[in-house]
């Protein structure tokens, strides 16, 4: 497992909100130097479109490699990170599964063991997406009604009022958009 | 855009737009189409969508002609902050899987939108009162079906609240005896 420290990023990651974070990104820039003079970008964390504060939080590595704290990651979908073995080998479980992670998947950072999503989200059943410095992670469980903060609506296409003529929301896709729903009664 | 929940079509809501001298696009769901999406049970509700189209608040409760939450609306497009009182504000419910009498309640809300655009007014509102008995909180079911059954306190002139609060009053009460 290889070892990088965070400094004092990770003391600021904690407990700010959403809008806060997203503020210090911009004006700090928010890369932590890695052992290896690498930048990792600390992430804000949403799942299922409910922001989710840990005590460590996501890093994004390179392009598009995420790790994540693989305790507290477990912890806020219901898993649970175990040592499967006496080398100490770790795996993520959750009810009968349970996904061992590969040495070279993990990684330490000030104390805390961080793993790749890649190395065990995809079999847990998850997806997620990278949008700036936030990681949105579906759970796929709420899917059947309503619309969380931070997902993507369904495209929807009504007529117009006065003409009948078909208006479609991706028409919008680019500006900022509001659709207010009113009725008569 | 503001957009119309009306099952009885544009010509219930054209007049309201041009009372409210609306400058904004209008647009008309008689299918209940956004109800569905957003797992709406009342309106109005502000559902607002940045530049990549991902939902930023949807906010219940708000009046669009209303000074203070134009504000909040100029300064989100200008600096993109979020306004603490959409934070606050009233959501609509976090998704979740509707249960077994919600959905019931739905499929017979789309029944009798079926029925309306059939001319079949008695069999739609008999489909709307089985409906608001499953799903009593949805508000787009039961005002829809006060406003089929008794246009007058809806239709003519302003709203009547007080027609609304008296009913809701005498609808509770046949709840309580079934």
């Amino acid at each position: 497992m290889r070892r990088v420290s965070g400094g004092w990023l990770i003391g600021i990651a904690v407990n700010l909100t959403h809008i806060g974070w997203a503020a210090l990104s911009i004006a700090f820039g928010a890369h932590a130097a890695t052992a290896e003079g690498r930048n990792m970008e600390v992430l804000t964390l949403v799942i299922d479109g409910q922001q989710v504060a840990l005590s460590q939080s996501p890093r994004q590595e390179g392009e598009d490699r995420v790790l994540v704290p693989v305790r507290a990651f477990s912890e806020a979908l219901g898993a649970e990170a175990k040592k499967l073995d006496a080398n100490g080998t770790l795996a993520v479980c959750k009810g009968d599964l349970c996904i061992s992670l590969p040495e070279e998947e993990t990684i330490s950072i000030d104390g805390e063991v961080f793993a790749y999503l890649s190395a065990f989200g995809g079999e847990l059943g998850l997806r997620w997406q990278l949008a700036g410095s936030t990681l949105r992670v579906s759970t796929g469980k709420r899917m059947a009604t309503g619309m969380a903060v931070g997902s993507r609506p369904p495209v929807f296409e009504l007529p117009d009022l006065h003409t009948g003529a078909t208006v479609s929301s991706a028409d919008f896709v680019g500006k900022k958009a509001l659709f207010y729903v009113w009725a008569s009664w | 855009m503001a957009i119309a929940q009306d099952v009885q079509g544009a010509q219930v809501a054209i007049p309201w737009m041009e009372k409210a001298k609306a400058t904004y696009r209008g647009l008309l769901d008689q299918h209940n189409a956004i109800g569905n999406a957003f797992n709406l049970k009342y309106v109005p509700v502000a559902i607002i969508v940045d530049e990549s189209g991902l939902l930023v608040r949807a906010v219940g409760g708000v009046n669009i002609g209303d000074d203070e939450f134009r504000a909040q609306l100029s300064s989100w497009v200008h600096t993109g902050e979020i306004p603490a009182q959409w934070v606050d504000a009233e959501q609509p419910p976090p998704p979740r899987q509707l249960t077994e009498t919600e959905a019931e309640a739905n499929a017979r809300f789309q029944l009798a939108l079926v029925l309306l655009e059939r001319a079949k007014k008695e069999e739609a509102l008999a489909e709307l009162k089985k409906a608001v008995v499953l799903d009593p909180q949805n508000w787009l079911i039961r005002k829809q079906m006060w406003a089929l059954e008794t246009p007058e306190a809806f239709y003519a002139g302003d709203v009547d609240f007080a027609w609304q609060k008296e009913q809701q009053r005498i609808e509770a009460e046949g709840l309580l005896k079934q």
